[in-house]
């Protein structure tokens, strides 16, 4: 991919006609700049192209008529992008440059058909010659086709070369960032209909989509994006009201978009050539139809834009779409974040760099190194006992800059939780519409930021969650209308901060649970022991029992009592906690609590028998120095903490550790008192000795034990391993719990 | 050696581990024995230093050290090899070894009684580990005698590093990524 490639060059010069406004000098100046870069980097056949697209800018810079020339300026990129592809596709270059020369004034859409499908006769007799087959479709390529090797069983690798790979990969996150973009303008709109900006930024999330396909040459993209483009073309230029089917069509492209991106991207992964997707060709042809349904109507002219700066053109059959921005687009809603658009200006279009995810947690984990040798540095006796100024306020600066270095090397993982969010819009729409519900989705806190690595950890359990309370908790509408509740069920996400953890919150305002239905359930599948009595959150917990379901009949969504138990698990693993608040008849609350990130967690140091363990702070309800007779011993061998009317089981990390020469009387000790999951208990150490965040080491797989999820460096240069909290019940707590049924 | 010794370096052992190469090895002593390694598979030398005990592990871990950053576990390869545990020397060090296992890349130290020095061993001077001699063996590849005399241990790291697989599987199974 050159610097003076003329598509990329072309496709700069596009971008800066949508953004241009065309009364700016400066704009016309940029515009201008770019044209000659292009016609440099164009052959000499294609310079007539070049001069009519030079022409209109210069009629632009004389013209009033500012809109006149705008569309004049379309039209002329658009000649020249169909050129551009066309010697692509190597048509002979002279005979078609003056077809494209002729046709240029009044271009309409079928001419754009015309050129478009071009490509596609070139792959059909492939896709004919190898029914049932892995069918590669090659085609529409830039340079020499590929040589494809055909191993005999229907697979077909392609050996390509690096720059080819680079490309592929840059068409897949660019891909990949249009197709985000324009879920969020189609699921923000889905309750009414597009507006002009929504159509527009769609129009050219697929426009750019389309470019850089059609860059690596690959057919299917193009072609899909060819015609959604098109249909919003037809769309926006007829003026005309969105209706749910376009709606859909439009969803249902995207979504089908998706689906062709990822296989791009597999097919990157093992190197294969890209599967022929099916459904693409019926999509495309559903897409037309609706294109050219719209062709027929007339535009409705109540639909006339309201101030008379924004009137969009009447017509710009172009590929190549023209808007004016105007103080309506300034007025743009939250839709237009993220997109191109002027009228967002400095914090839009921000300089932003593709860094390999590996280069970035390096980085990190070396700036965790960092921060503990400086700390080790600081804290030196021998440094400490230098009784110079400037060295002590060196220290002091490196201490803040590394401090600083710290905060932006985290920063550097984190994105915001709107990509998740927009996940869970579009699995409450579609989730709702197969079990006939009418749900009202609203989320809040988009912005909140959270460790990459974390979100792919989280869509599983969010999955399962929305889920849930889309089939369970949210009742049908004639039992929410018997309840006298609005017939519309409403599922609000919401993210937020609260001191170093991330919390996220599935609210429903369905049925709520039913504790004693719970337990009952849980007594029938033998998760609750006869006679043993549940608190409420510990009833409402029952529902991660792996197998456990509230519904008696499986349905396609959910009830095989899967999901929750993945939810647990996953939420463990992430160092995270879940808890439930539920209200009968008023709704159900899954309340998520994570670390901001994964690579750091708050430790809370105790130690023990001279040792140095780290407990996760977010485990710990508090910690107390037991009086006597606060800590009984039950039967001479279970140990109960008693306080504040509360009773906790006992444990003694000494003899979870096998540490010979801890305190062991509990009134000279310490007793934490920590959470897992639904029950408490606490542990006794000997004391505890500070809070820091510590940077998490995994430990290798050769140390089998469950009793540490990780290891970090201490400020000393020691290691202190953290203790999972989970795994001391399982480890100690099994043959004592056994003595506490009954009790608790 | 015979054309048969010769010929058998070639194959593999029952268990498919291939058998000791010609090549340069980092010898060591343990219990009056002399082992090889692989000087390929051999990262730094380091000095015993305080190694944090992990509790409830295998016997065979020592504990975890901090390697400029690194939380790597540390073996004590007598108790590998089921010998008796003898009090750490002057000479005691830590070999820290780098193995490709299946599906990651593995960092582990090994204590053992002394570093002596690099031999080049040629294809003559290695030979398959003779039948029946029992409990070692499994960790085995090779036996090289550079000298008339003179017998060399050669280490499968892999077969060392590799304790009780199923336990190991487990573990990641229920714990975090360690990656």
């Amino acid at each position: 991919m050159g610097i003076d490639d003329p598509r990329l060059l072309l496709g700069e010069l596009s971008s800066q006609l949508l953004l241009s406004n065309f009364s700016d000098s400066s704009d016309l100046e940029k515009l201008e700049e770019s044209l000659s870069q292009l016609q440099r980097a164009c052959a000499p056949d294609q310079w007539e192209i070049v001069a009519n697209v030079a022409d209109a800018i210069l009629a632009a810079h004389t013209s009033e008529e500012v809109r006149t020339c705008a569309e004049a300026l379309a039209e002329c990129c658009a000649d020249l992008e169909r050129y551009l592809y066309l010697t692509d596709t190597h048509v002979e270059p002279a005979s078609e440059t003056d077809e494209v020369a002729e046709s240029s004034p009044a271009s309409s859409s079928t001419d754009v058909d015309a050129w478009g499908f071009d490509e596609e006769d070139e792959c059909a007799p492939k896709v004919d010659d190898a029914p049932g087959a892995v069918v590669s479709f090659v085609m529409g390529g830039t340079g020499p086709a590929n040589p494809i090797k055909d191993d005999g069983q229907g697979i077909t690798t392609v050996s390509r070369d690096t720059e080819e790979i680079e490309n592929m990969i840059d068409f897949y996150s660019e891909a990949q960032e249009a197709i985000e973009r324009n879920e969020r303008v189609l699921l923000e709109r889905s309750s009414g209909e597009l507006d002009t900006d929504g159509i527009g930024a769609l129009f050219r999330a697929f426009h750019t989509i389309k470019g850089v396909a059609g860059f690596v040459g690959l057919g299917q993209p193009t072609q899909l994006a060819h015609s959604t483009e098109s249909l919003l073309g037809e769309v926006r230029r007829g003026d005309i009201a969105t209706s749910h089917e376009i709606l859909d069509l439009l969803l249902e492209s995207n979504n089908c978009m998706q689906t062709l991106v990822e296989s791009v991207r597999l097919a990157i992964e093992a190197s294969t050539t890209v599967p022929f997707a099916e459904q693409v060709d019926d999509l495309c042809l559903r897409i037309d139809s609706a294109a050219s349904q719209i062709q027929e109507l007339p535009p409705s002219p109540s639909r006339e834009p309201q101030s008379q700066g924004s009137s969009s053109p009447p017509a710009p059959p172009a590929l190549v779409p023209v808007q004016v921005p105007t103080s309506a687009a300034d007025d743009a809603g939250p839709i237009s974040a993220g997109l191109p658009g002027r009228s967002q200006g400095s914090t839009q279009i921000r300089d932003t760099l593709k860094v390999n995810v590996d280069r970035v947690d390096s980085l990190v984990e070396m700036v965790g190194e960092m921060v503990i040798v400086e700390s080790m540095i600081a804290g030196d006796e021998d440094l400490r006992n230098i009784r110079s100024p400037k060295l002590k306020n060196n220290v002091r600066q490196m201490a803040k800059i590394t401090r600083d270095l710290q905060k932006v090397a985290l920063q550097l993982r984190m994105v915001p939780i709107r990509g998740l969010f927009t996940r869970t819009a579009r699995m409450v729409r579609e989730l709702s519409r197969q079990c006939g519900k009418q749900i009202l989705f609203s989320a809040e806190g988009e912005g909140t930021e959270m460790d990459r690595n974390m979100v792919e950890h989280l869509a599983d359990p969010l999955l399962h969650i929305i889920r849930n309370a889309v089939d369970h908790g949210v009742e049908s509408t004639e039992e929410r209308r018997a309840a006298g509740k609005p017939y519309e069920g409403s599922i609000r996400v919401s993210a937020y901060h609260e001191s170093s953890n991330l919390v996220i919150e599935v609210a429903d305002d369905g049925a709520g649970l039913d504790p004693e239905e719970l337990v009952a359930r849980g007594r029938a599948r033998g998760l609750v022991a006869a006679g043993q009595s549940l608190s409420e959150s510990e009833a409402y917990d029952l529902i991660f029992a792996p197998g456990f379901s509230t519904k008696d009949r499986v349905t396609d969504l959910s009830g095989r009592g899967v999901g929750m138990d993945v939810v647990r698990k996953n939420l463990k693993s992430m160092r995270g906690r879940i808890r439930i608040q539920s209200k009968p008849s008023v709704g159900t609350t899954f309340r998520l609590v994570l670390p901001l990130t994964l690579a750091i967690i708050d430790g809370t140091l105790i130690s023990c028998g001279g040792e140095t363990y780290i407990l996760p702070t977010l485990s710990i309800l508090e910690s107390i120095r037991p009086k006597a007779g606060m800590v009984r011993t039950l039967a001479g061998q279970a140990e109960l903490l008693h306080i504040r009317g509360k009773t906790y089981p006992h444990y003694r990390l000494s003899d979870l550790l096998e540490i010979p020469n801890a305190l062991s009387r509990p009134e000279e000790a310490h007793a934490v008192i920590v959470e897992s999951g639904s029950h408490s208990f606490s542990l006794q150490v000997d004391d505890v000795v500070s809070q820091q965040q510590v940077v998490i080491k995994g430990l290798e797989k050769q140390i089998r034990t469950r009793i540490f999820s990780g290891a970090a460096i201490l400020s000393d240069g020691r290691i202190g391993l953290i203790i999972n909290i989970d795994e001391v019940v399982a480890t100690l707590g099994h043959e004592k719990r056994e003595h506490l049924v009954g009790v608790a | 050696m015979s054309a048969l010794e010769q010929a058998s370096l070639d194959v593999t052992r029952e268990d498919g581990a291939s058998l000791a190469q010609p090549g340069k090895y980092l010898l060591f002593q343990l219990a009056g024995e002399r082992y090889g390694l692989p000087i390929l598979q051999v990262r730094e030398i380091i000095s015993l230093e305080a190694i944090t005990r992990v509790p409830r592990t295998s016997a065979c871990v020592l504990g975890v050290i901090n390697l400029r950053g690194r939380v790597i576990p540390v073996m004590d390869l007598r108790t590998r090899f089921d010998l008796e545990n003898a009090p750490a020397t002057d000479e005691t060090v830590i070999i820290v070894l780098q193995c490709e296992l299946s599906d990651r890349r593995l960092t582990i130290g090994v204590v053992v009684d002394d570093v002596q020095e690099v031999v080049s061993l040629r294809a003559e001077h290695v030979s398959a580990p003779p039948p029946g001699t029992g409990l070692e063996d499994e960790f085995i590849l090779g036996i090289g005698t550079p000298q008339e005399g003179q017998i060399i241990f050669l280490l499968d790291v892999d077969a060392i590093v590799r304790f009780d697989e199923a336990d190991v599987l487990l573990a990641a199974d229920r714990g975090i990524d360690n990656s």
